[in-house]
């Protein structure tokens, strides 16, 4: 067991990588975006975001997987899974005071969170921020419609494959029931769809 | 249409663009002038393509009038994936961002299709310049992508005559400016079940 300021100092470190890899930002700049992130960890199946709840943070996954879901007619519907390196955030929710997102760890996770009300005070004021967040916006916008609006259209078996490809990283990690929420299939034809993929293989 | 006269719509144009950037993202109005200097106002003809399968959208297109049909190809079949109407932006396919990005969409009108365009790579280059600018695209941004994620949640959450409901409610002029097939289409349904619910 490392000792959490070791832990801490990786998930910055971490954080400061995927914002380079972004957009190129100087040493100062980037200082000032990860001060205002702390560490917290939860155990598994910890609710993060509660239903209704304004978000307040934006999150950075350094460990472990979240589920963001919400709820309709007492179905729960998975939005998408956010493994290591990944944020969660919902700026848009934060501004309009709205949010139906339940954010959930799968696993222990640990996560560094920064307050909305920070994160705007430094986009407004320094333009090397500003376009980190714009690079941001840009590439999880483009990831979300490859990831889940393509599924519209598709047969079970397609979007199975489809997930099996974009989170190939994590799949074994993520509870088969998530994977049929996430894909809007019950249990049982995702089960059948799995025996199927394995025979063909053999 | 005289040039003078697109003079002059080209000008209403970009007022309106300006109007609805600086009302969402809470700009300046003056300070988007450098945005529309470098916009262009288009004309397409009904049932024209603006993007095509395959090809890399290298414009964003804000609609003055009109309207456009986006959809894809599965297995050789249309999926219509969403409309565009007045006041609607589309484009620019980000393929700085993901190699996969070209190719998957068809914007094509439905109507006679009056838009503003402007090069991605030009709006690029200054937001490298401004800061305002810059702001106003990343908000844009997040509209988008918070409508998106809605769009889906309208999807995964209802059953179709629940999104034909929601669809009506929230898009009803739509309903009568696009093919029946088009919308039955896009909702999920057969064009049968759609008259069905729409006689009721």
């Amino acid at each position: 067991m490392h000792k959490i300021k070791d832990r801490e100092h990786a998930a910055k470190e971490m954080l400061a990588n995927v914002i380079q890899k972004i957009s190129p930002i100087t040493a100062s700049n980037l200082k000032k975006i990860i001060d205002k992130f702390e560490f917290i960890t939860f155990d598994k199946d910890a609710v993060i975001l509660k239903e209704n709840e304004i978000p307040t943070y934006c999150y950075f996954v350094a460990k472990g997987i979240v589920r963001v879901y919400y709820k309709t007619d007492g179905r729960q519907i998975i939005d998408w899974f956010a493994e290591e390196g990944t944020f969660i955030g919902n700026l848009y929710g934060y501004i309009t005071k709205s949010g139906f997102d339940i954010y959930e760890s799968i696993e222990e996770v640990e996560l560094l969170r920064a307050t909305y009300a920070d994160i705007e005070h430094l986009l407004s004021h320094v333009h090397e921020i500003e376009r980190v967040a714009r690079k941001t916006i840009e590439l999880y916008y483009v990831q979300y419609i490859e990831r889940s609006h393509q599924l519209k259209g598709l047969s079970a078996e397609e979007k199975y494959r489809l997930f099996l490809r974009n989170y190939e990283k994590f799949v074994s990690r993520i509870p088969l029931k998530y994977i049929a929420d996430y894909l809007g299939i019950t249990s049982e034809t995702l089960s059948r769809i799995r025996a199927k993929e394995l025979k063909k293989k053999k | 249409m005289t040039k003078h006269s697109d003079i002059l719509l080209e000008k209403k144009a970009k007022e309106l663009f300006t109007e609805r950037i600086a009302i969402t993202t809470n700009t300046d109005a003056a300070q988007l002038k450098e945005v529309t200097d470098l916009m262009d106002l288009v004309h397409y003809k009904k049932n024209q393509i603006v993007i095509n399968e395959g090809q890399i959208a290298d414009y964003f297109y804000f609609i003055i009038k009109g309207l456009v049909k986006v959809y894809f190809f599965k297995n050789d079949k249309v999926v219509v994936e969403r409309f565009e109407q007045e006041g609607g932006l589309f484009g620019g396919n980000f393929t700085h961002i993901s190699s996969n990005m070209p190719g998957k969409y068809v914007y094509e009108t439905l109507e006679n299709t009056t838009m503003l365009k402007i090069k991605y790579s030009d709006l690029d280059d200054l937001c490298k310049r401004s800061h305002t600018v810059e702001r106003a695209y990343r908000i844009m941004m997040e509209a988008f992508h918070n409508s998106y994620v809605e769009r889906l949640y309208f999807f995964k959450s209802l059953n179709s005559e629940e999104r034909y409901q929601a669809f009506s409610a929230q898009h009803g002029d739509i309903l009568n400016r696009a093919p029946l097939k088009d919308i039955a289409n896009y909702l999920g349904m057969t064009p049968e079940t759609l008259s069905r619910i729409r006689a009721k």
